[in-house]
């Protein structure tokens, strides 16, 4: 770690043959704090994600997430990132309990002090009652409790979390966001957020990145976005950057 | 591009049921003598009743075996909810098939036809009737199998527990398609002794046979008179007609009824039942005791998710099924029973066994545990990868769970073959150890294929069908490779268990390069 930035990328691209994925992304983001990936689908968030979190190569550029060089040293960025995948791939025939301690064996946790841990997380994402049922009965939201609890299981000094909140009914969103601010205040955490949930984004994260067909377009605190875009909201600001404003005419054109 | 390879196909398929197959099977017939027309003439309606009922389980069969695979209910929705009525659906479900299980007909019909068509010189009206028939019969069981494929996909419902119990069930209904092929390889002659009961009467497939039977008989060039076979037809070929079409003309009855309470979709077992998981049972608190720590935890979770899945459950009895059937099978086609075994066919016997055992265990547990059963999702390689050593950590647990759940797998059809054949204890101990040793080197074998090109649980995918043949491929080579040597080792040492250890040890060594090769690329950055 250096200078208190967790992520730092210089030049970080990615090509998946001749589509361009990510293109020369300078990135730096401070320890602690939330920030906020915005983008369209098939911008390029996921794909940063999996790079930044070690699973992907990149074509080109360099970066280091928590000091370390995503290049060479992989298995120390895993041993102290989390990742919220964007689609869950639990286990359907395991429980939430089972799930969790094979997550948490994964990342070299056993035993009572594991356990413990376990039952607290599950207490506090409201699914006590159902810790025991296989996964395979549990509502997406649900699956998405146990997802959130298995990126922070061990503690991580980063979380990346892809789409946190895609599944999660309102209630079960706000309390995503207050766990993420209560972690990162408290313990100095810091998360990396791809979210479409503008409000969400505009509520919770200090700076916030707009990354439109794998090109940073824009990078600031959501205040400093809205202001500059002119818009009223970063919504707003987010559709006169990227570009989502059509007419209504336009939108009925294909019936005529 | 499609229409043109289609077209291709068909005339093709022509010029072999014309041309190709009957040249094929003349030259045959001319080569085996007057024997086998003698054979022929005297037991063809038998014979006819065991082609007719592999043609009839095939149709029947396979169908619902493969459309388990997937549960479809999704498109289902989606066509209901656009004004198509269910019994459209379900016939544009029937007509959708009908290509390629015809083009089917087409190509196998001909083998099983020509011999009788060519030997007893059925005249043309009479081939075209024979052909007609199975054909009929072929379509008429299609749509039958598609009618209980349909309601069996609208009870489970669309849900991970639904898609589990319809692909065990694809696996149970396998082995009903695979145990008369081999009562058709194996028994033949007795089979179609047995087919000439009365209770076989009460089938269609029998049916339809006695209609070819009764069609050789009228049309023949060799005068074979009705006579001669009263005992064993014993309906008319009218009766068999009208039974045929009844049948046929109620189950379409049947389907067009009664479509309505079929398409409707059940809540599925997704509503039906919430599992909630108890205390872990001794074995599992044994393996956590043996591993201790996080690779512990590792092994008993890897040991539950895997056991608690219905398809691999079903896969696995399937391949025990089988491994116990074929000392059966083997005992029963050298024609002897145990105790009357000659001395000198005792080691041929065994060195049979030993073979046929190790290759049935190695497939079916490779497939199984390396294939199938080793990562449900691309998603959640991801979770895996994303921990320190992910990869390394779950392939070694996994690897473990495999090892530990085939010990069962591998002792049951070694006893069962050493009672069958009266092996002593030091025999029966090889056998088991022989068994284990080639599942070993097999899952590790098929681990390493799926770590190098993974193809999660979607047994439609092209990885799939590479993986499966690449290890079964790979199987069958080093098993080759292994018998030369071993069976060389045995002429000259006598010792049988050094023909195992030698039999088994080359597919264990290939496994462990398969399975460093395979963890190793599953531990990488992927590229794209």
């Amino acid at each position: 770690m250096s200078n208190g930035i967790q992520i730092q990328t210089e030049s970080l691209s990615k090509n998946f043959g001749s589509v361009v994925a990510l293109k020369k992304l300078d990135l730096s983001v401070r320890k602690g704090s939330v920030f906020g990936y915005l983008g369209p689908n098939g911008a390029g968030k996921t794909t940063t994600v999996r790079i930044l979190s070690g699973l992907l190569k990149p074509s080109g550029g360099s970066a280091t997430v928590c000091g370390y060089d995503v290049r060479t040293q992989r298995n120390a960025i895993k041993s102290v990132t989390g990742l919220l995948p964007e689609s869950p791939g639990l286990y359907s025939k395991l429980s939430a309990v089972e799930f969790l301690e094979f997550i948490g064996a994964l990342n070299n946790l056993s035993g009572e002090s594991l356990h413990n841990r376990i039952d607290r997380l599950l207490g506090i994402l409201g699914l006590e009652g159902r810790q025991n049922d296989l996964l395979e009965s549990y509502s997406s939201g649900m699956k998405q409790k146990v997802l959130v609890a298995s990126t922070v299981l061990h503690e991580p000094e980063l979380v990346f979390l892809d789409e946190p909140t895609s599944r999660l009914d309102p209630a079960a969103s706000v309390l995503v966001r207050e766990i993420i601010l209560a972690m990162a205040r408290e313990t100095d955490t810091t998360f990396f957020i791809c979210t479409h949930m503008t409000d969400f984004a505009e509520d919770l994260c200090e700076i916030i990145g707009i990354l439109n067909e794998g090109v940073l377009t824009t990078l600031g605190a959501p205040n400093e976005i809205i202001e500059q875009t002119g818009g009223n909201d970063l919504e707003d600001a987010y559709l006169k950057i990227v570009g989502g404003e059509i007419d209504r005419d336009t939108l009925l054109s294909w019936r005529q | 591009m499609r229409k043109v390879a289609t077209v291709l196909l068909l005339l093709f398929g022509i010029v072999w049921a014309l041309f190709i197959v009957p040249e094929i099977v003349s030259l045959i017939l001319h080569s085996l003598g007057t024997g086998i027309e003698a054979l022929l003439m005297g037991s063809f309606p038998g014979l006819m009743r065991s082609a007719m009922l592999f043609v009839w389980v095939i149709f029947l069969v396979y169908p619902i075996s493969y459309a388990l695979q997937e549960i479809q209910i999704g498109q289902w929705e989606i066509m209901l909810s656009n004004n198509v009525s269910t019994r459209e659906m379900m016939f544009g479900m029937f007509i959708g098939k009908i290509p390629v299980y015809g083009l089917l007909v087409l190509f196998v019909a001909p083998i099983v036809l020509s011999p009788f068509a060519i030997s007893l010189q059925v005249g043309y009206l009479g081939q075209i009737i024979m052909y007609l028939t199975v054909f009929f019969v072929a379509i008429s069981t299609l749509f039958l199998s598609t009618l209980i494929t349909t309601a069996i996909q609208a009870k489970l419902g669309e849900s991970s527990r639904g898609n589990d119990i319809a692909k065990a069930l694809a696996m149970v209904v396998a082995v009903v398609v695979l145990i008369p092929m081999y009562g058709l390889m194996y028994f033949a002659d007795s089979m179609s002794a047995a087919l000439g009961l009365d209770v076989f009467l009460l089938f269609p497939f029998t049916w339809g046979a006695d209609i070819i039977s009764w069609t050789i008989i009228a049309f023949n060039g060799i005068g074979i008179p009705a006579s001669a076979f009263l005992d064993v037809l014993k309906l008319g070929a009218t009766t068999d007609l009208v039974l045929l079409l009844s049948f046929t003309g109620l189950v379409v009855l049947v389907a067009y009824r009664s479509a309505d309470r079929i398409f409707t979709f059940g809540a599925g077992p997704r509503t039906e039942k919430i599992t909630t998981v108890g205390e872990e049972n001794l074995f599992l608190k044994g393996v956590r005791r043996v591993f201790t720590g996080p690779f512990g935890a590792l092994v008993a979770n890897s040991i539950k998710e895997f056991s608690r899945k219905m398809q691999n459950v079903s896969r696995l009895l399937y391949g025990v099924v089988l491994s116990i059937l074929l000392p059966v099978i083997i005992s029963y086609s050298v024609g002897n029973a145990p105790e009357e075994i000659p001395p000198e066919f005792r080691w041929l016997l065994l060195m049979i066994v030993i073979i046929m055992i190790g290759i049935m265990l190695s497939m079916i547990t490779g497939i199984t545990f390396g294939g199938i059963g080793f990562l449900e999702s691309k998603d959640q390689l991801w979770i895996i990868k994303s921990a320190p050593n992910g990869a390394r950590k779950f392939a070694n647990a996994r690897l473990v769970e495999s090892l530990l759940l085939a010990i069962p797998i591998a002792i049951t059809p070694s006893i069962f073959a050493a009672v069958v054949f009266g092996f002593g204890i030091v025999e029966t101990v090889a056998l088991i150890a022989y068994a284990y040793w080639m599942t070993f080197g097999s899952v590790l074998l098929c681990i390493g294929i799926t770590s190098i090109n993974p193809a999660y649980e979607n047994q439609k995918s092209s990885a799939f069908y590479i993986n499966t043949f690449a290890s079964i491929f790979l199987i069958i080579l080093s098993m080759m490779i292994s018998f030369f040597l071993s069976f060389s080792i045995l002429m000259l040492t006598s010792n049988l268990g050094m023909f195992m250890v030698v039999m088994s040890t080359p597919l264990v060594i290939i496994g462990c390069v398969a399975y460093l090769i395979g963890v190793s690329k599953l531990s990488t950055a992927d590229i794209s």
